[in-house]
């Protein structure tokens, strides 16, 4: 995966081939409340997902929560820091408390500023590691010019050793997500 | 499953002089999101790296700044602003000292949707940020432009790459 661009004119036009699309979910006029990427090859190193994300919960704003290989055991804990323009936090759910879901990107929703979507970049690293419990970082948020806004800055466990196989994403409120929301799934090879 | 090799270096900009602004133009609409990738100082040591789309100078801008040094955190909003903060404090021109500042636009041909950036950026001198912009715009970025609202100048050796990716 590139990092600085100092040479990044000689391969113009020739894509880098440790990054690759898997697939893609994108929002049709019906909304959707939940999405799944199946079948996740073993054959990458990493995953990256990408996105926008607006909701309809009836809030400035919502989150959508991961679930892993179909696992709904306490098993997951996330942390976090997120500021909104007027002050700071950080918080987070320890492994002790044990949720039964990581809560993993942040979402505009219908109260927000028409038009603006939340965007997320998530990295889950060494995912097919089978010596390694799971471990995903997110920066994730939006800016609406007024009302609430956020930026967001989540590590996430899944206390699980497994290749991930499967992604399951979900608004722990039951905002479904809307038109146009789109999220992409990408692989990058070592 | 996977669709093949996405992840595309469009163009760069290696700056051999002190320059105003640095454009990024003619982006075509072929990808899904678009990173842009700084490395960068500036010829004095104050003034922030600002962002501009499609040459846009009115107040359709705001940020939300989340921004970390030794000894603040600052939580701060621009709102109605004519530009995108790329970070919040200067890099200054400190031999061999630079820094860096990441773009991630996605969607930003989507003319449904608003645009939205994540900002990502550091340097020595004054800390780290990650930010969340706005452009008050549903049309495609098509051009950005990177400058410094005060006046001061990109310095010599700073590089600006654009990589576009593209989702299956």
């Amino acid at each position: 995966m590139p990092i600085l661009g100092t040479v990044a004119s000689q391969f113009a036009g020739k894509p880098f081939s440790s990054f690759e699309s898997i697939a893609t979910y994108t929002v049709g006029a019906g909304g959707e409340s939940e999405v799944e990427f199946a079948s996740i090859p073993s054959t990458f190193t990493h995953l990256q997902l990408r996105g926008v994300v607006r909701t309809n919960r009836n809030d400035p704003r919502d989150a959508l929560y991961f679930r892993y290989n179909g696992d709904t055991g306490s098993n997951y804990s996330w942390h976090w820091m997120h500021a909104n323009g007027a002050g700071y936090a950080g918080g987070g759910s320890d492994i002790n408390v044990a949720p039964t879901t990581c809560w993993t990107i942040v979402t505009s929703a219908s109260q927000a500023t028409g038009g603006v979507f939340a965007n997320f970049v998530v990295d889950i690293l060494d995912y097919k590691n089978t010596n390694k419990n799971k471990v995903t970082r997110s920066m994730t948020g939006f800016e609406p010019n007024s009302g609430d806004g956020r930026s967001w800055f989540i590590s996430t466990l899944w206390k699980d050793t497994s290749a991930i196989s499967n992604i399951y994403i979900k608004s722990p409120y039951g905002g479904t997500m809307q038109q146009h929301s789109q999220i992409a799934l990408y692989g990058i090879r070592g | 499953m996977a669709a093949g090799a996405t992840y595309e270096p469009i163009q760069t900009t290696t700056l051999n002089s002190d320059i105003n602004s640095v454009t990024l133009s003619s982006i075509s609409n072929s990808y899904t999101d678009l990173i842009l990738v700084g490395y960068i100082q500036q010829d004095q040591s104050y003034d922030t790296p600002n962002i501009r789309f499609n040459g846009d100078t009115g107040a359709n801008y705001s940020t939300l700044i989340f921004s970390g040094s030794t000894s603040i955190i600052a939580s701060v909003r621009g709102s109605n602003e004519t530009f995108i903060y790329g970070g919040y404090y200067a890099v200054p021109p400190i031999p061999d000292n630079f820094g860096t500042t990441i773009l991630h636009i996605n969607n930003y041909a989507n003319t449904n949707i608003k645009k939205t950036v994540i900002v990502k950026s550091g340097r020595d001198t004054g800390g780290i940020d990650l930010h969340q912009g706005y452009w008050n715009s549903t049309a495609a970025i098509n051009s950005i432009t990177l400058f410094m609202s005060q006046n001061t100048k990109w310095a010599a050796g700073s590089v600006f790459t654009l990589y576009g990716i593209k989702a299956a």
